[in-house]
């Protein structure tokens, strides 16, 4: 089979998949969706100007949940698998299996539910059965977004890229030591396929390039990480983004040769020295502020999280006490800031329909200072009385659906980001996010920052390497006193979440901003 | 899935076909079958819920094949992955390695073994039945019964509970956590080796976290072993009992304080900071928090930490030890065989986690010498490739990702060791930490800085004795794992495995006393 028949064959199977769905539907299934992905993609990664690894992935993968079971205890069961590409005949007959032992998962469930629930009566009344807030039903083809098919680059032409990439790196200062880069490009294609009658068939073009920089300076290494990405073809690669106002991408070169002439300079620049825990006024730049809000707005207003369901791995939401109590309503910043998600965005976290057949729309998470609405899926949203605002994602067919940022975002403001530091008399200005250290229920942070400006009478001075900032989020969100006008969207690569963990990618961003927090320097 | 025998012969076949493809010189076919299993514990008093979420299954099997291919320009290596077992289909994923190779000038030779000198190693794992539906759903609910039942079971939770409008429930009680089986097995055939090899792993773990949200009340347990048929009611009455000891925590100030580790956070600085950091690849990248450090004091003499998959494991009351390790693994993913490898020995750095690419690479390299500290061939005994695995999400062994260094049952030792209470008493006023959360290196591995939150099992000790429970999420770690290493003052008496959230491999942690670690306050949990 040719790698692009793999795509297009699944597609031949979806009359029949939607109706083993809705026939599935019958005695004590209330239920069943079936998601079913073809991926196929090339991939390269090097070291030091040196190819290491050239490639190709492609897979099939089914997904299968059920919710059966007596009624008062239904409970879901699921099932999944990858199979290969000779399998595609075998999807109907695979696919059909999978609904079988996921049912049967789902009404041992229901019958260990109903005994629990009898056997402590107090609690056991939390053990409900399981609801999926209604939603429209929508048929619909949505094609993939690319000029140049990642499917037709060939394995070659990416390694070239890759390590011509890291010799540029190595050349771009005599200070760096190592360069790495990874390259992955590919289209996938999915179908969601429910008993409801939900029949969709999306495509998406992704392409990334992952990079690394080490320095050797004067006093130690300096090590800088980052990633591009976009929903487009390899020409992402060739030319960038150009076309998207909102996340635009810098070429494969300029990017490389960025990262590794920023870690050269930083290896010689002195170690923040930190505000000795005193709060001082810190600006940040929409780098930073893209791993901020995916942090302290994105990953609390998910509603798995809100709703407890991740206590024991990603934590829980500062959000959300329990079903009657929460912040839905209150301020939780100044009223300067706002932040929304939203997938219908061309940027990488985009689609036009969650993996439960849900149309995506914006959330408004924080609306000029007040917490709106949190990012849900239908079986979170039904646990609230709500409706679903299309945040149910996998990040493979054959995985367990959960509540997912998508294109994430503080919105942005009036301000003219080069006043937010010129009025500023003492502070620090933040550009470029390095690495988080996140509270459980996303309440505080330490989250450091590629490059430490001093800044002095309004002006920028003393460059610092090695700091960042801490905060409580809520005290943070609301001293913001200036949001710029500079908005843009910029690439997480990699967001993990869920048992076993799915690494998802997306777009996180906003503008440059100024607010209160402790600076952070070496420990 | 596909027996060991099935796979070994998939693989002799189809090395056949890729040894006879023109213009190969080398080639290795390695083929991984998975099955994983997870009952997600999602229980909570005070909203609807499903108490056993997900119920579930991921089923993966795949080949890969690796060939050395002699071209008018020298050597290229080339790899191509398959998901499913289609022997049709060999011949065009050799074409496609071979078309795909590329010149890596590090790249040598495929992992060579001396059959010889190995006579007597195994040259297959033992095999794990299949867990049936049935049981994966019961072991979640054991956890949920277990937990439940604990805490039903306490005289001052009831009181507790009487006194509030909405009783039970309104004590906000959360189980959540899983039991998880991953079962892999893998077998390889190269041109390097004289036979196919094949090897099992087997590994069920049930780990809770419990929360009584209206006490700031936290705990956790941990259970792994082989036997899902019984796994569950300890890791579930494990967290109950500590989250029924942390209740009413209370905040403490910031400063720099005496600190007893519990082996959930010991495991955590060694997840995130220590075992990346003896990583053959961190210190040809130059990424290390040691570099510079081989053969050199980085810990206090105290501390020796070395992987084994092929040892008994540790003496410990409970676990899976006296039953070997609980990573199961009788060969490499290279086909080379597992071994003690000693990473730190009496504080010093005497070896590397390492995989035969890296270990070529590592002593071929020029830089070597400065980033390891002295020429690498006087490193030799450390650089020993048996920690080669193809590793993937959920710690799976797998066909579509290369050999690299991971460690597999990582055993974290000191002596003298010493009962909780002594570690307790050694350190006179400061806090006991059980469990640390996002522990990461904030400023870069190099740098060696790291920040945490301390999350639950936590206790504030004054006088040599714990006093109170420290509220959970309240305090940050801002700390340096350079200062941690060589402040350790005392080690716990019992080595008890522990795994992370979503990593394969196990690490046998005892309680550890640090001289003084920095703590900062940070406002704790939800906004009121």
């Amino acid at each position: 089979m040719r790698n692009t028949d793999l795509l297009d064959s699944v597609a031949r199977h979806r009359t029949n998949l939607l109706s083993l769905a809705r026939r599935f539907t019958r005695g004590d299934v209330r239920f069943a969706d079936i998601r079913v992905e073809a991926m196929d993609g090339r991939s390269a990664s090097a070291e030091n100007g040196m190819p290491k690894v050239a490639g190709s992935k492609r897979h099939l993968s089914v997904g299968i949940r059920v919710l059966a079971g007596s009624s008062g205890a239904r409970s879901p069961g699921y099932w999944g698998a990858i199979l290969g590409p000779g399998e595609t005949a075998r999807i109907e007959k695979r696919a059909a299996e999978g609904l079988a032992v996921a049912a049967e998962r789902a009404r041992h469930n229901a019958k260990a539910k109903a005994a629990s629930r009898g056997r402590f009566k107090e609690l056991g009344a939390a053990l409900v059965s399981t609801e999926l807030a209604a939603t429209e039903v929508h048929r619909d083809t949505v094609p993939a977004r690319y000029k140049i098919d990642p499917a037709q680059v060939s394995e070659a032409q990416a390694a070239s890229v890759a390590a011509e990439a890291t010799k540029l790196a190595l050349a771009a200062d005599k200070k760096v030591v190592y360069a790495y880069l990874d390259l992955l490009t590919f289209r996938n294609r999915r179908l969601y396929l429910s008993s409801e009658g939900a029949d969709i068939d999306q495509s998406f073009a992704v392409t990334q390039a992952s990079a690394a920089a080490v320095a050797r300076g004067k006093d130690g290494v300096q090590i800088i990480g980052d990633a591009i990405g976009h929903q487009r073809g390899w020409e992402m690669i060739e030319e960038g983004v150009t076309d998207d106002p909102l996340m635009p991408i810098p070429t494969l070169e300029s990017f490389v040769k960025n990262l590794a002439r920023e870690a050269a300079e930083l290896s010689d620049c002195p170690q923040c020295p930190g505000s000795g825990g005193k709060e001082a006024v810190i600006v940040t730049d929409p780098h930073y502020n893209t791993l901020l809000v995916h942090e302290i707005i994105g990953h609390p207003s998910e509603l798995d999280r809100a709703l407890k369901m991740e206590t024991g791995y990603a934590g829980r939401s500062w959000f959300l006490q329990d079903a009657k109590r929460s912040q839905l309503g209150k301020p939780i910043a100044s009223g300067k800031v706002s932040a929304f998600s939203d997938a219908t965005l061309p940027g990488l976290g985009h689609y036009r329909y969650d993996d439960e057949g849900t149309k995506a729309r914006r959330v408004w998470i924080v609306k000029d200072g007040v917490l709106n609405e949190l990012m849900s899926g239908r079986q979170t949203a039904a646990a609230l009385g709500l409706r679903s605002n299309g945040s149910y994602f996998v990040t493979s067919g054959a995985m367990v659906g959960i509540i997912r940022m998508n294109n994430t975002v503080f919105a942005g403001g009036g301000d003219d980001p080069g006043r937010l530091i010129s009025e500023v008399d003492r502070g620090y200005y933040l550009v470029g996010h390095k690495t988080p250290s996140i509270a459980e229920s996303r309440e505080n942070f330490r989250i450091t920052a590629r490059k430490v400006y001093e800044i002095t009478n309004g002006r920028l001075g003393r460059l610092y390497r090695n700091g960042g900032m801490m905060a409580s989020s809520k005290s943070y969100l609301m001293s913001v006193d200036g949001v710029g006008r500079d908005f843009r969207m910029i690439t997480i690569s990699s967001c993990g979440k869920g048992l076993p963990m799915q690494l998802k990618r997306m777009a996180n961003g906003g503008p440059t901003m100024r607010g209160r927090g402790i600076l952070t320097g070496a420990d | 899935m596909l027996t060991q025998s099935q796979l070994k012969a998939f693989c002799a076949q189809a090395l056949r076909r890729a040894s006879a493809a023109q213009g190969v010189l080398e080639a290795e076919v390695y083929a991984s079958d998975n099955a994983y299993r997870a009952a997600r514990l999602c229980y909570s008093s005070h909203i609807p819920c499903n108490g056993l979420e997900e119920p579930k299954s991921v089923d993966f099997g795949g080949y890969s094949v690796r060939v050395a291919v002699g071209t008018g320009k020298g050597l290229r290596v080339g790899v191509a992955y398959e998901s499913g077992f289609d022997l049709a289909g060999v011949d065009a994923v050799v074409s496609r390695a071979s078309a795909v190779a590329v010149e890596d000038k590090e790249f040598q030779c495929l992992p060579k073994r001396d059959w010889e000198a190995d006579k007597g190693l195994p040259a297959s794992g033992r095999p794990y039945p299949a867990v049936s539906e049935k049981e994966l759903v019961a072991s979640g609910w054991r956890v949920i019964d277990a937990v439940l039942g604990r805490l039903t079971g306490s005289k001052d939770l009831a009181r507790t509970a009487l006194s509030r409008t909405n009783g039970w429930s309104g004590l906000g009680i959360i189980v959540s956590g899983d039991v998880s089986v991953r079962h892999d097995r893998a077998a390889l055939a190269s041109t390097a080796l004289p036979e196919a090899v094949s090897d099992e792993s087997f590994n069920c773990r049930a780990i809770a976290t419990v929360m009584i949200e209206s006490l700031d009340a936290k705990g956790s347990g941990f259970e792994i072993t082989d036997d899902v048929a019984k796994v569950g009611a300890e890791a579930g009455a494990d967290a109950a009992a500590s989250a029924l000891a942390s209740a009413r925590g209370e905040e403490m100030p910031s400063g720099r304080y005496p600190v007893v580790l519990g082996r959930f956070a010991v495991k955590d600085l060694m997840e995130n900071l220590v075992l990346p950091s003896v990583d053959a690849t961190a210190f040809y990248a130059g990424v290390s928090a040691f570099m510079g450090k081989a053969g050199k004091r980085v810990a206090v003499p105290a501390l020796s930490i070395y992987d084994d998959s092929a040892g008994t494991g540790p003496q410990s009351p409970k676990g899976a030890s006296g039953r070997g390790f609980a990573y199961k693994a009788a060969l490499t993913d290279e086909g080379l065989p597992v071994g003690r490898t000693d990473l730190v020995t009496k504080g010093v750095l005497t070896g590397l986690l390492a995989s035969d690419y890296e270990t070529r690479r590592l002593l071929a390299s020029p830089k070597s010498k400065q980033n390891l500290g002295l020429a690498p061939e006087r490193f030799r005994e450390g650089l020993v490739p048996r920690n080669g695995f193809r590793v993937g999400d959920m710690g799976r062994r797998c066909y579509d990702t290369l050999p690299a260094p991971m460690p597999t049952n990582t055993v974290v030792q000191g002596s003298p060791a010493s009962r909780t209470s002594d570690l307790v008493k050694k350190i006179g006023d400061g806090v006991y930490i059980g469990r640390i959360w996002y522990t990461y290196a904030v400023n870069g591995l190099p740098a060696g800085d790291f920040s945490s939150t301390v999350v639950a099992d936590s206790h504030i000790v004054k006088n040599g004795r714990i006093v109170k429970a420290l509220k959970p999420n309240s305090v940050r770690i801002n700390e340096n794992i350079r200062t941690v290493l060589n402040g350790i003052v005392a080690f716990g008496k019992a080595t008890l495995p522990v795994q992370g959230w979503y990593t394969g491999f196990v690490l046998y942690t005892p309680e550890i006393a640090v001289k003084s670690m920095r703590l900062d306050r940070v406002c704790a949990g939800m906004s009121e």
